[in-house]
Protein backbone atom coordinates (compact mmCIF):
# COMPACT_ATOMS: atom_id res chain seq x y z
CA UNK A 1 0.00 0.00 0.00
CA UNK A 2 1.44 3.36 -0.92
CA UNK A 3 1.22 6.52 1.21
CA UNK A 4 -1.64 8.09 -0.76
CA UNK A 5 -3.77 4.99 -0.40
CA UNK A 6 -2.87 4.72 3.26
CA UNK A 7 -3.92 8.27 3.96
CA UNK A 8 -7.12 7.81 1.96
CA UNK A 9 -8.04 4.66 3.87
CA UNK A 10 -7.20 6.16 7.26
CA UNK A 11 -8.49 9.64 6.57
CA UNK A 12 -10.89 9.78 9.52
CA UNK A 13 -8.25 8.65 11.98
CA UNK A 14 -5.66 11.13 10.71
CA UNK A 15 -8.17 13.95 10.72
CA UNK A 16 -9.23 13.34 14.29
CA UNK A 17 -5.57 13.09 15.43
CA UNK A 18 -4.92 16.39 13.62
CA UNK A 19 -7.87 17.91 15.44
CA UNK A 20 -6.54 16.73 18.80
CA UNK A 21 -3.14 18.07 17.87
CA UNK A 22 -4.50 21.51 17.17
CA UNK A 23 -6.51 21.49 20.37
CA UNK A 24 -3.46 20.56 22.46
CA UNK A 25 -1.27 23.25 20.91
CA UNK A 26 -3.92 25.96 20.98
CA UNK A 27 -4.99 25.20 24.57
CA UNK A 28 -1.41 25.50 25.74
CA UNK A 29 -1.03 28.73 23.77
CA UNK A 30 -4.29 30.17 25.04
CA UNK A 31 -3.49 29.40 28.67
CA UNK A 32 0.00 30.79 28.23
CA UNK A 33 -1.43 34.01 26.76
CA UNK A 34 -3.74 34.42 29.75
CA UNK A 35 -0.78 34.25 32.09
CA UNK A 36 2.19 35.54 30.11
CA UNK A 37 0.75 38.78 28.73
CA UNK A 38 -0.37 40.14 32.11
CA UNK A 39 2.90 38.91 33.60
CA UNK A 40 4.88 40.69 30.89
CA UNK A 41 2.92 43.89 31.60
CA UNK A 42 3.49 43.47 35.33
CA UNK A 43 7.23 43.18 34.76
CA UNK A 44 7.28 46.56 32.99
CA UNK A 45 5.64 48.06 36.07
CA UNK A 46 7.88 46.22 38.55
CA UNK A 47 11.26 46.59 36.91
CA UNK A 48 13.11 44.89 39.75
CA UNK A 49 11.20 41.65 39.09
CA UNK A 50 11.98 41.62 35.39
CA UNK A 51 15.45 40.15 35.62
CA UNK A 52 14.74 37.26 38.01
CA UNK A 53 11.45 36.31 36.35
CA UNK A 54 12.79 36.40 32.81
CA UNK A 55 15.81 34.45 34.08
CA UNK A 56 13.59 31.76 35.57
CA UNK A 57 11.72 31.55 32.29
CA UNK A 58 14.98 31.00 30.47
CA UNK A 59 15.82 28.11 32.79
CA UNK A 60 12.50 26.41 32.00
CA UNK A 61 13.32 26.78 28.32
CA UNK A 62 16.54 24.83 28.78
CA UNK A 63 14.84 21.75 30.26
CA UNK A 64 14.65 19.13 27.50
CA UNK A 65 11.08 18.81 26.34
CA UNK A 66 10.70 15.12 26.98
CA UNK A 67 12.08 15.54 30.48
CA UNK A 68 9.62 18.33 31.17
CA UNK A 69 6.80 16.12 29.96
CA UNK A 70 8.00 13.40 32.28
CA UNK A 71 8.03 15.79 35.25
CA UNK A 72 4.36 16.45 34.63
CA UNK A 73 3.38 12.81 34.92
CA UNK A 74 3.52 12.40 38.71
CA UNK A 75 1.57 15.63 39.17
CA UNK A 76 -1.03 15.47 36.46
CA UNK A 77 -1.11 11.79 35.51
CA UNK A 78 -1.13 10.67 31.91
CA UNK A 79 -3.09 12.00 28.94
CA UNK A 80 -3.51 15.40 27.36
CA UNK A 81 -3.49 17.40 30.57
CA UNK A 82 0.21 16.97 31.48
CA UNK A 83 1.11 17.55 27.83
CA UNK A 84 -0.80 20.82 27.73
CA UNK A 85 0.74 21.82 31.05
CA UNK A 86 4.27 21.22 29.80
CA UNK A 87 3.67 23.04 26.55
CA UNK A 88 2.07 25.88 28.52
CA UNK A 89 5.28 26.26 30.52
CA UNK A 90 7.31 26.46 27.33
CA UNK A 91 5.00 29.02 25.81
CA UNK A 92 5.12 31.35 28.82
CA UNK A 93 8.62 32.55 28.31
CA UNK A 94 8.67 33.81 24.70
CA UNK A 95 5.29 35.49 25.06
CA UNK A 96 6.17 37.10 28.38
CA UNK A 97 9.50 38.33 27.09
CA UNK A 98 8.01 39.76 23.92
CA UNK A 99 5.24 41.50 25.82
CA UNK A 100 7.83 42.99 28.15
CA UNK A 101 10.18 44.13 25.37
CA UNK A 102 7.28 45.33 23.26
CA UNK A 103 6.08 47.65 25.98
CA UNK A 104 9.58 48.74 26.95
CA UNK A 105 10.37 49.85 23.40
CA UNK A 106 7.51 52.36 23.38
CA UNK A 107 9.14 55.80 23.34
CA UNK A 108 9.04 57.38 26.83
CA UNK A 109 8.15 60.71 25.23
CA UNK A 110 4.91 59.21 23.90
CA UNK A 111 3.98 58.06 27.35
CA UNK A 112 4.85 61.41 28.81
CA UNK A 113 2.75 63.19 26.20
CA UNK A 114 -0.14 60.86 26.99
CA UNK A 115 0.16 61.37 30.72
CA UNK A 116 0.51 65.12 30.21
CA UNK A 117 -2.76 65.18 28.30
CA UNK A 118 -4.58 63.41 31.10
CA UNK A 119 -4.64 59.73 30.18
CA UNK A 120 -4.86 57.50 33.21
CA UNK A 121 -2.42 54.60 33.66
CA UNK A 122 -4.79 51.97 32.29
CA UNK A 123 -5.66 54.22 29.35
CA UNK A 124 -1.98 54.59 28.58
CA UNK A 125 -1.72 50.78 28.67
CA UNK A 126 -4.72 50.12 26.44
CA UNK A 127 -4.50 53.05 24.08
CA UNK A 128 -0.78 53.32 23.70
CA UNK A 129 1.47 50.62 25.13
CA UNK A 130 -0.42 47.50 24.10
CA UNK A 131 -1.20 48.66 20.55
CA UNK A 132 2.41 49.69 20.06
CA UNK A 133 3.70 46.46 21.61
CA UNK A 134 1.23 44.47 19.55
CA UNK A 135 3.54 43.43 16.73
CA UNK A 136 6.11 42.25 19.29
CA UNK A 137 3.51 40.22 21.18
CA UNK A 138 2.16 38.78 17.96
CA UNK A 139 5.67 37.84 16.82
CA UNK A 140 6.11 36.02 20.15
CA UNK A 141 2.83 34.20 19.66
CA UNK A 142 3.78 33.26 16.12
CA UNK A 143 7.09 31.57 16.96
CA UNK A 144 5.58 30.01 20.06
CA UNK A 145 2.69 28.50 18.15
CA UNK A 146 5.01 26.98 15.56
CA UNK A 147 7.16 25.44 18.29
CA UNK A 148 4.11 24.18 20.20
CA UNK A 149 2.76 22.43 17.11
CA UNK A 150 6.08 20.64 16.76
CA UNK A 151 6.33 19.68 20.40
CA UNK A 152 2.70 18.64 20.66
CA UNK A 153 3.75 15.44 18.85
CA UNK A 154 5.45 14.48 22.11
CA UNK A 155 2.11 14.40 23.92
CA UNK A 156 1.58 10.87 22.66
CA UNK A 157 4.61 9.69 24.63
CA UNK A 158 2.80 10.39 27.88
CA UNK A 159 -0.52 9.02 26.85
CA UNK A 160 -1.95 12.08 25.20
CA UNK A 161 -3.51 12.38 21.73
CA UNK A 162 -2.50 14.21 18.61
CA UNK A 163 -0.48 13.37 15.55
CA UNK A 164 2.27 12.03 17.81
CA UNK A 165 0.13 8.90 18.28
CA UNK A 166 0.43 8.04 14.58
CA UNK A 167 4.17 8.67 14.61
CA UNK A 168 4.63 6.69 17.83
CA UNK A 169 2.59 3.77 16.56
CA UNK A 170 4.46 3.85 13.24
CA UNK A 171 7.79 3.79 15.04
CA UNK A 172 6.91 0.79 17.18
CA UNK A 173 5.52 -1.11 14.16
CA UNK A 174 8.14 0.19 11.76
CA UNK A 175 5.33 1.37 9.54
CA UNK A 176 6.61 4.28 7.42
CA UNK A 177 3.19 5.14 6.08
CA UNK A 178 1.94 5.55 9.61
CA UNK A 179 4.94 7.68 10.61
CA UNK A 180 4.54 9.93 7.59
CA UNK A 181 0.78 10.26 7.99
CA UNK A 182 1.56 11.83 11.39
CA UNK A 183 4.66 13.78 10.44
CA UNK A 184 3.36 15.40 7.24
CA UNK A 185 0.20 16.94 8.75
CA UNK A 186 2.26 18.12 11.73
CA UNK A 187 4.70 19.90 9.45
CA UNK A 188 1.81 21.25 7.39
CA UNK A 189 0.10 22.57 10.50
CA UNK A 190 3.26 24.37 11.58
CA UNK A 191 3.63 26.03 8.18
CA UNK A 192 -0.04 26.94 8.09
CA UNK A 193 0.13 28.48 11.57
CA UNK A 194 3.12 30.56 10.55
CA UNK A 195 1.35 31.74 7.42
CA UNK A 196 -1.89 32.60 9.18
CA UNK A 197 -0.17 34.47 11.98
CA UNK A 198 1.76 36.47 9.41
CA UNK A 199 -1.47 37.42 7.64
CA UNK A 200 -3.06 38.28 10.95
CA UNK A 201 -0.21 40.64 11.77
CA UNK A 202 -0.59 42.51 8.48
CA UNK A 203 -4.34 42.81 8.89
CA UNK A 204 -4.28 43.99 12.48
CA UNK A 205 -1.38 46.45 12.29
CA UNK A 206 -2.58 49.98 11.57
CA UNK A 207 -1.07 51.63 8.48
CA UNK A 208 0.78 54.16 10.63
CA UNK A 209 3.13 51.62 12.19
CA UNK A 210 3.61 49.09 9.41
CA UNK A 211 7.26 48.56 8.82
CA UNK A 212 7.15 49.40 5.12
CA UNK A 213 5.91 52.93 5.10
CA UNK A 214 4.19 54.27 2.05
CA UNK A 215 7.05 56.39 0.80
CA UNK A 216 5.38 57.44 -2.46
CA UNK A 217 2.43 58.91 -0.64
CA UNK A 218 4.76 60.79 1.63
CA UNK A 219 6.58 62.41 -1.23
CA UNK A 220 3.53 63.20 -3.29
CA UNK A 221 1.86 65.10 -0.52
CA UNK A 222 4.82 66.66 1.21
CA UNK A 223 3.88 70.29 1.31
CA UNK A 224 6.72 71.60 3.45
CA UNK B 1 -4.04 83.11 34.62
CA UNK B 2 -1.20 81.08 36.08
CA UNK B 3 0.59 82.10 39.28
CA UNK B 4 3.71 80.56 40.69
CA UNK B 5 4.28 81.42 44.34
CA UNK B 6 7.75 80.63 45.69
CA UNK B 7 7.87 77.34 43.83
CA UNK B 8 10.93 75.13 44.38
CA UNK B 9 11.84 71.66 43.24
CA UNK B 10 14.65 69.53 44.57
CA UNK B 11 14.97 66.12 42.92
CA UNK B 12 15.68 63.04 45.04
CA UNK B 13 19.32 63.19 43.86
CA UNK B 14 19.53 66.63 45.55
CA UNK B 15 19.58 68.59 42.29
CA UNK B 16 17.84 71.85 43.03
CA UNK B 17 16.18 72.33 39.64
CA UNK B 18 13.88 75.24 40.52
CA UNK B 19 14.51 77.67 43.31
CA UNK B 20 11.85 79.94 44.74
CA UNK B 21 10.25 80.72 41.40
CA UNK B 22 7.50 83.35 41.52
CA UNK B 23 5.71 84.58 38.42
CA UNK B 24 2.23 85.54 37.35
CA UNK B 25 1.22 84.92 33.78
CA UNK B 26 -1.81 87.00 32.85
CA UNK B 27 -4.77 85.58 30.96
CA UNK B 28 -4.01 85.62 27.25
CA UNK B 29 -0.32 86.29 27.79
CA UNK B 30 2.42 84.37 25.99
CA UNK B 31 5.37 84.02 28.33
CA UNK B 32 8.60 82.46 27.08
CA UNK B 33 10.97 80.72 29.50
CA UNK B 34 14.52 80.76 28.26
CA UNK B 35 17.88 79.94 29.79
CA UNK B 36 20.87 77.63 29.53
CA UNK B 37 20.39 73.86 29.46
CA UNK B 38 19.52 72.47 32.87
CA UNK B 39 18.31 75.77 34.33
CA UNK B 40 14.95 74.23 35.21
CA UNK B 41 12.63 75.29 32.38
CA UNK B 42 11.10 71.87 31.76
CA UNK B 43 10.79 71.22 35.47
CA UNK B 44 8.94 74.53 35.90
CA UNK B 45 6.55 73.66 33.09
CA UNK B 46 5.84 70.15 34.31
CA UNK B 47 4.98 71.37 37.77
CA UNK B 48 2.04 73.27 36.27
CA UNK B 49 0.32 70.10 35.06
CA UNK B 50 1.67 68.14 38.00
CA UNK B 51 3.79 65.73 36.01
CA UNK B 52 6.28 66.85 38.64
CA UNK B 53 5.30 67.67 42.20
CA UNK B 54 6.93 70.84 43.63
CA UNK B 55 8.98 70.37 46.79
CA UNK B 56 7.54 73.60 48.12
CA UNK B 57 5.48 76.54 46.96
CA UNK B 58 2.14 76.75 45.21
CA UNK B 59 0.86 77.07 41.68
CA UNK B 60 -2.54 78.59 41.03
CA UNK B 61 -4.58 78.54 37.84
CA UNK B 62 -7.29 81.20 37.96
CA UNK B 63 -6.70 81.43 41.69
CA UNK B 64 -7.40 77.74 42.22
CA UNK B 65 -4.59 75.80 43.90
CA UNK B 66 -3.54 73.09 41.43
CA UNK B 67 -2.73 70.82 44.39
CA UNK B 68 -6.40 70.79 45.29
CA UNK B 69 -7.35 69.30 41.91
CA UNK B 70 -7.24 65.75 40.62
CA UNK B 71 -4.05 65.69 38.52
CA UNK B 72 -5.72 63.84 35.65
CA UNK B 73 -8.63 66.28 35.50
CA UNK B 74 -6.15 69.16 35.78
CA UNK B 75 -4.11 67.88 32.82
CA UNK B 76 -7.21 67.63 30.66
CA UNK B 77 -7.73 71.36 31.23
CA UNK B 78 -4.18 72.20 30.14
CA UNK B 79 -2.76 71.87 26.62
CA UNK B 80 0.65 70.18 26.51
CA UNK B 81 3.11 70.06 23.62
CA UNK B 82 6.61 68.61 23.86
CA UNK B 83 9.63 68.70 21.61
CA UNK B 84 9.59 65.10 20.42
CA UNK B 85 6.47 65.55 18.45
CA UNK B 86 5.01 62.50 20.16
CA UNK B 87 1.96 61.99 18.02
CA UNK B 88 0.60 58.51 18.56
CA UNK B 89 1.94 56.66 15.51
CA UNK B 90 -0.80 54.01 15.42
CA UNK B 91 -3.59 56.56 15.35
CA UNK B 92 -4.79 58.78 12.53
CA UNK B 93 -4.41 62.54 12.54
CA UNK B 94 -8.07 62.90 13.49
CA UNK B 95 -7.77 60.41 16.35
CA UNK B 96 -4.64 62.12 17.62
CA UNK B 97 -6.29 65.52 17.66
CA UNK B 98 -9.34 64.04 19.34
CA UNK B 99 -7.37 62.56 22.25
CA UNK B 100 -8.55 64.89 24.99
CA UNK B 101 -12.09 65.48 23.64
CA UNK B 102 -12.56 61.69 23.63
CA UNK B 103 -11.20 61.44 27.17
CA UNK B 104 -13.77 64.06 28.09
CA UNK B 105 -16.44 61.97 26.34
CA UNK B 106 -17.57 64.67 23.93
CA UNK B 107 -20.30 63.53 21.53
CA UNK B 108 -18.98 62.17 18.21
CA UNK B 109 -20.24 64.95 15.98
CA UNK B 110 -18.75 67.62 18.21
CA UNK B 111 -15.39 65.80 18.11
CA UNK B 112 -15.52 65.52 14.31
CA UNK B 113 -16.46 69.15 13.96
CA UNK B 114 -13.61 70.26 16.23
CA UNK B 115 -11.04 68.18 14.36
CA UNK B 116 -12.08 69.64 11.00
CA UNK B 117 -12.21 73.21 12.31
CA UNK B 118 -8.73 72.92 13.84
CA UNK B 119 -7.23 71.39 10.69
CA UNK B 120 -8.68 74.23 8.62
CA UNK B 121 -7.25 76.75 11.07
CA UNK B 122 -3.72 75.68 10.08
CA UNK B 123 -4.62 75.37 6.40
CA UNK B 124 -4.63 71.58 6.30
CA UNK B 125 -7.56 70.25 4.29
CA UNK B 126 -9.48 67.89 6.60
CA UNK B 127 -10.49 65.66 3.69
CA UNK B 128 -6.84 65.16 2.81
CA UNK B 129 -5.31 64.87 6.24
CA UNK B 130 -7.98 63.51 8.59
CA UNK B 131 -7.16 59.87 7.92
CA UNK B 132 -3.43 60.17 7.46
CA UNK B 133 -1.07 58.60 9.96
CA UNK B 134 1.70 60.69 11.51
CA UNK B 135 4.30 58.83 9.44
CA UNK B 136 2.56 60.18 6.35
CA UNK B 137 3.14 63.82 7.34
CA UNK B 138 6.14 66.14 7.08
CA UNK B 139 7.86 67.26 10.28
CA UNK B 140 6.19 70.65 10.15
CA UNK B 141 2.76 69.11 9.60
CA UNK B 142 3.33 66.70 12.47
CA UNK B 143 4.21 69.53 14.80
CA UNK B 144 1.11 71.46 13.71
CA UNK B 145 -0.98 68.42 14.61
CA UNK B 146 0.87 68.30 17.94
CA UNK B 147 -0.24 71.86 18.63
CA UNK B 148 -3.80 71.18 17.46
CA UNK B 149 -3.97 68.13 19.71
CA UNK B 150 -3.11 70.37 22.65
CA UNK B 151 -5.70 72.93 21.57
CA UNK B 152 -8.51 70.47 20.86
CA UNK B 153 -10.37 70.57 24.15
CA UNK B 154 -10.04 74.36 24.19
CA UNK B 155 -7.83 74.60 27.27
CA UNK B 156 -7.32 78.00 28.78
CA UNK B 157 -3.66 77.32 29.50
CA UNK B 158 -1.08 75.82 27.13
CA UNK B 159 2.35 74.46 28.06
CA UNK B 160 4.80 74.16 25.20
CA UNK B 161 8.27 72.70 25.79
CA UNK B 162 10.55 73.54 22.85
CA UNK B 163 7.80 72.59 20.43
CA UNK B 164 9.64 73.83 17.35
CA UNK B 165 13.15 72.80 18.40
CA UNK B 166 13.46 69.91 15.97
CA UNK B 167 12.24 71.75 12.88
CA UNK B 168 14.26 73.29 10.08
CA UNK B 169 14.61 77.09 10.33
CA UNK B 170 12.08 77.92 7.61
CA UNK B 171 9.34 75.71 8.98
CA UNK B 172 10.14 76.97 12.45
CA UNK B 173 9.60 80.60 11.50
CA UNK B 174 6.39 79.63 9.71
CA UNK B 175 5.07 77.86 12.80
CA UNK B 176 6.08 80.77 15.03
CA UNK B 177 3.97 83.05 12.85
CA UNK B 178 1.09 80.61 12.97
CA UNK B 179 1.33 80.30 16.74
CA UNK B 180 1.32 84.07 17.13
CA UNK B 181 -1.73 84.25 14.86
CA UNK B 182 -3.43 81.46 16.70
CA UNK B 183 -2.68 83.09 20.00
CA UNK B 184 -4.42 86.26 18.86
CA UNK B 185 -7.39 84.28 17.56
CA UNK B 186 -7.90 81.94 20.48
CA UNK B 187 -6.44 84.05 23.28
CA UNK B 188 -4.71 81.33 25.28
CA UNK B 189 -2.44 81.75 28.25
CA UNK B 190 0.77 80.16 27.01
CA UNK B 191 3.95 79.12 28.78
CA UNK B 192 6.52 78.43 26.09
CA UNK B 193 10.04 77.04 26.61
CA UNK B 194 12.79 77.61 24.09
CA UNK B 195 16.55 77.74 23.65
CA UNK B 196 16.27 80.14 20.76
CA UNK B 197 16.48 83.85 21.62
CA UNK B 198 15.22 84.91 18.21
CA UNK B 199 12.17 82.73 18.71
CA UNK B 200 11.61 84.23 22.15
CA UNK B 201 11.95 87.81 20.91
CA UNK B 202 9.58 87.06 18.08
CA UNK B 203 6.66 85.43 19.84
CA UNK B 204 6.83 86.50 23.49
CA UNK B 205 4.67 89.04 25.23
CA UNK B 206 7.12 88.60 28.07
CA UNK B 207 10.43 86.78 28.32
CA UNK B 208 11.58 85.11 31.53
CA UNK B 209 15.31 84.50 31.61
CA UNK B 210 16.26 81.71 34.00
CA UNK B 211 19.54 80.58 35.49
CA UNK B 212 20.12 77.86 38.08
CA UNK B 213 16.40 77.50 38.74
CA UNK B 214 15.84 81.18 39.37
CA UNK B 215 14.44 84.09 37.39
CA UNK B 216 17.19 86.48 36.40
CA UNK B 217 14.93 88.88 34.56
CA UNK B 218 11.33 88.91 33.39
CA UNK B 219 10.49 91.65 30.91
CA UNK B 220 8.95 92.42 27.56
CA UNK B 221 11.28 91.78 24.60
CA UNK B 222 11.59 95.55 24.11
CA UNK B 223 12.59 96.22 27.72
CA UNK B 224 14.93 93.28 27.73
CA UNK B 225 16.80 94.62 24.73
CA UNK B 226 16.95 98.11 26.17
CA UNK B 227 17.72 97.30 29.77
CA UNK B 228 19.28 93.90 30.34
CA UNK B 229 19.44 93.38 34.11
CA UNK B 230 23.06 92.18 34.19
CA UNK B 231 25.96 90.75 32.23
CA UNK B 232 24.44 87.26 32.20
CA UNK B 233 21.33 88.55 30.49
CA UNK B 234 23.42 90.70 28.18
CA UNK B 235 25.57 87.79 26.97
CA UNK B 236 22.55 85.54 26.85
CA UNK B 237 20.66 87.90 24.61
CA UNK B 238 23.77 88.49 22.54
CA UNK B 239 25.44 91.90 22.23
CA UNK B 240 24.44 92.16 18.61
CA UNK B 241 20.75 92.14 19.48
CA UNK B 242 20.87 94.72 22.26
CA UNK B 243 19.41 98.15 21.64
CA UNK B 244 21.90 100.61 23.12
CA UNK B 245 22.02 104.34 23.51
CA UNK B 246 25.19 106.24 22.41
CA UNK B 247 26.32 106.47 26.03
CA UNK B 248 26.26 102.65 26.29
CA UNK B 249 28.43 102.07 23.23
CA UNK B 250 32.18 102.30 23.64
CA UNK B 251 34.50 104.24 21.35
CA UNK B 252 36.42 101.14 20.24
CA UNK B 253 33.21 99.56 18.88
CA UNK B 254 32.73 102.44 16.48
CA UNK B 255 36.28 103.55 15.61
CA UNK B 256 38.17 102.93 12.36
CA UNK B 257 41.02 100.65 13.21
CA UNK B 258 43.78 101.75 10.85
CA UNK B 259 43.98 105.52 10.77
CA UNK B 260 46.66 107.18 8.60
CA UNK B 261 49.57 107.84 10.96
CA UNK B 262 53.29 108.45 10.80
CA UNK B 263 56.20 108.62 13.24
CA UNK B 264 57.09 112.07 14.55
CA UNK B 265 60.71 111.99 13.32
CA UNK B 266 59.78 111.67 9.63
CA UNK B 267 60.16 114.61 7.21
CA UNK B 268 57.43 116.74 5.65
CA UNK B 269 57.74 115.21 2.16
CA UNK B 270 57.23 111.76 3.61
CA UNK B 271 54.22 113.13 5.46
CA UNK B 272 52.71 114.53 2.28
CA UNK B 273 53.33 111.24 0.47
CA UNK B 274 51.58 109.28 3.27
CA UNK B 275 48.56 111.57 3.07
CA UNK B 276 48.35 111.14 -0.67
CA UNK B 277 48.53 107.39 -0.37
CA UNK B 278 45.85 107.20 2.29
CA UNK B 279 43.76 109.94 0.59
CA UNK B 280 43.42 111.92 3.80
CA UNK B 281 44.07 115.55 4.68
CA UNK B 282 45.37 114.96 8.21
CA UNK B 283 47.97 112.65 9.71
CA UNK B 284 48.05 111.30 13.24
CA UNK B 285 51.55 111.65 14.60
CA UNK B 286 52.93 108.90 16.87
CA UNK B 287 56.24 107.98 18.44
CA UNK B 288 58.13 104.72 18.02
CA UNK B 289 55.88 103.03 20.62
CA UNK B 290 52.73 104.23 18.83
CA UNK B 291 52.00 106.78 21.56
CA UNK B 292 49.76 109.48 20.12
CA UNK B 293 51.48 112.89 19.95
CA UNK B 294 49.47 115.22 17.76
CA UNK B 295 48.05 116.01 14.33
CA UNK B 296 49.45 117.55 11.17
CA UNK B 297 47.11 118.73 8.40
CA UNK B 298 47.84 119.13 4.74
CA UNK B 299 47.81 122.94 4.73
CA UNK B 300 50.42 123.20 7.46
CA UNK B 301 52.70 120.81 5.58
CA UNK B 302 52.30 122.80 2.36
CA UNK B 303 53.26 126.05 4.14
CA UNK B 304 56.42 124.58 5.70
CA UNK B 305 57.39 122.33 2.81
CA UNK B 306 60.41 124.39 1.78
CA UNK B 307 61.92 124.26 5.28
CA UNK B 308 63.80 121.22 6.44
CA UNK B 309 61.60 120.26 9.38
CA UNK B 310 60.25 117.06 10.97
CA UNK B 311 56.55 116.42 11.48
CA UNK B 312 57.06 116.77 15.22
CA UNK B 313 58.03 120.42 14.81
CA UNK B 314 54.86 121.47 13.02
CA UNK B 315 52.23 119.20 14.61
CA UNK B 316 49.49 120.59 16.87
CA UNK B 317 47.89 119.17 20.03
CA UNK B 318 44.61 117.31 19.57
CA UNK B 319 41.88 116.07 21.93
CA UNK B 320 41.55 112.26 22.26
CA UNK B 321 39.07 109.76 23.76
CA UNK B 322 39.87 106.54 25.60
CA UNK B 323 38.79 103.29 23.93
CA UNK B 324 36.30 102.56 26.69
CA UNK B 325 34.84 106.07 26.66
CA UNK B 326 31.38 106.26 25.18
CA UNK B 327 30.58 107.35 21.66
CA UNK B 328 28.62 110.14 23.28
CA UNK B 329 31.83 111.53 24.83
CA UNK B 330 33.54 111.40 21.46
CA UNK B 331 30.70 113.30 19.77
CA UNK B 332 30.59 115.92 22.57
CA UNK B 333 34.32 116.43 22.17
CA UNK B 334 34.00 116.90 18.42
CA UNK B 335 31.25 119.49 18.93
CA UNK B 336 32.94 121.38 21.79
CA UNK B 337 36.40 121.53 20.25
CA UNK B 338 35.09 121.91 16.74
CA UNK B 339 37.19 119.08 15.29
CA UNK B 340 36.24 116.70 12.47
CA UNK B 341 37.68 113.61 14.13
CA UNK B 342 39.09 112.33 17.42
CA UNK B 343 41.84 109.74 17.79
CA UNK B 344 41.07 106.82 20.12
CA UNK B 345 43.83 105.83 22.56
CA UNK B 346 44.13 103.14 25.18
CA UNK B 347 44.83 103.98 28.81
CA UNK B 348 48.59 104.18 28.24
CA UNK B 349 48.12 106.66 25.42
CA UNK B 350 48.75 104.28 22.55
CA UNK B 351 46.86 105.04 19.32
CA UNK B 352 44.14 102.47 18.64
CA UNK B 353 41.92 104.08 16.03
CA UNK B 354 39.96 107.11 14.98
CA UNK B 355 36.36 108.26 15.16
CA UNK B 356 35.27 110.52 12.33
CA UNK B 357 31.97 112.33 11.73
CA UNK B 358 31.12 109.93 8.91
CA UNK B 359 31.71 107.05 11.30
CA UNK B 360 29.32 108.51 13.86
CA UNK B 361 26.62 109.07 11.25
CA UNK B 362 26.91 105.46 10.08
CA UNK B 363 26.68 104.23 13.63
CA UNK B 364 23.54 106.24 14.29
CA UNK B 365 21.97 104.96 11.07
CA UNK B 366 22.71 101.38 12.11
CA UNK B 367 20.77 101.82 15.31
CA UNK B 368 17.83 103.72 13.90
N1 LIG C 1 14.00 63.31 37.03
C1 LIG C 1 15.11 63.98 37.43
N2 LIG C 1 15.87 63.53 38.44
C2 LIG C 1 16.96 64.21 38.84
N3 LIG C 1 17.39 65.35 38.31
C3 LIG C 1 16.67 65.86 37.30
C4 LIG C 1 15.50 65.21 36.80
N4 LIG C 1 15.01 65.94 35.79
C5 LIG C 1 15.82 67.00 35.66
N5 LIG C 1 16.83 66.96 36.56
C6 LIG C 1 17.88 67.97 36.74
O1 LIG C 1 17.26 69.19 37.09
C7 LIG C 1 17.86 70.27 36.40
C8 LIG C 1 16.83 71.01 35.58
O2 LIG C 1 16.36 70.17 34.57
P1 LIG C 1 15.31 70.65 33.48
O3 LIG C 1 15.00 69.48 32.64
O4 LIG C 1 14.19 71.35 34.14
O5 LIG C 1 16.20 71.69 32.66
P2 LIG C 1 15.86 72.48 31.33
O6 LIG C 1 16.04 73.92 31.65
O7 LIG C 1 14.57 72.05 30.78
O8 LIG C 1 17.05 72.02 30.39
P3 LIG C 1 17.08 71.79 28.81
O9 LIG C 1 17.16 73.16 28.23
O10 LIG C 1 18.34 71.02 28.60
O11 LIG C 1 15.85 71.05 28.44
C9 LIG C 1 18.99 69.68 35.59
O12 LIG C 1 20.18 69.82 36.33
C10 LIG C 1 18.63 68.23 35.47
O13 LIG C 1 19.76 67.43 35.36
MG1 LIG D 1 13.97 71.01 28.96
Amino acid sequence: MNLAEFIFNNFGRIASRTGEHVVIALSALFLALLVAVPLGILLTRQEHLAKPVLGLGNIIMTIPSLALLAFMLPVLGIGNRPAIAALFLYALMPIMRNTYTGIKQVQPSLIEAARGMGLRDFQILYQLELPLAFSFILAGIRTTLVILIGWATLAAFIGGGGLGQLIWAGLTNINYNLILSGAIPAAGLALLADLLMGRLETILTPRGIRKTRVKEVKHAFNKD
Amino acid sequence: MVSFVEVSKTYPNNTQAVNSFSLTVAKGELVVLIGPSGCGKTTTLKMVNRLIQPTSGKIFINDVDTDAQDPVELRRQIGYVIQDISLFPHQTVARNIATVPLLKKWPDDKVRETVDRLLRMVDMDPDVFRNRYPSELSGGQQQRIGVLRALAADPEVMLMDEPFGALDPITRVQLQDELKNLQQKVNKTILFVTHDMDEALKIADRIVIMKDGQIVQAATPEDLLRQPANDFVRTFIGEERLIRKPDQVQAHEVMLRNPACLEAGKGLRQGLEAMREARVDSLLIIDKRRQFLGVVDVNTIQTHLKQNKTLQEIMVDWPTVGETDSVKTAVQLMVEQNVRFVPVVNNSGKLKGIITRARVVNFVLDYM
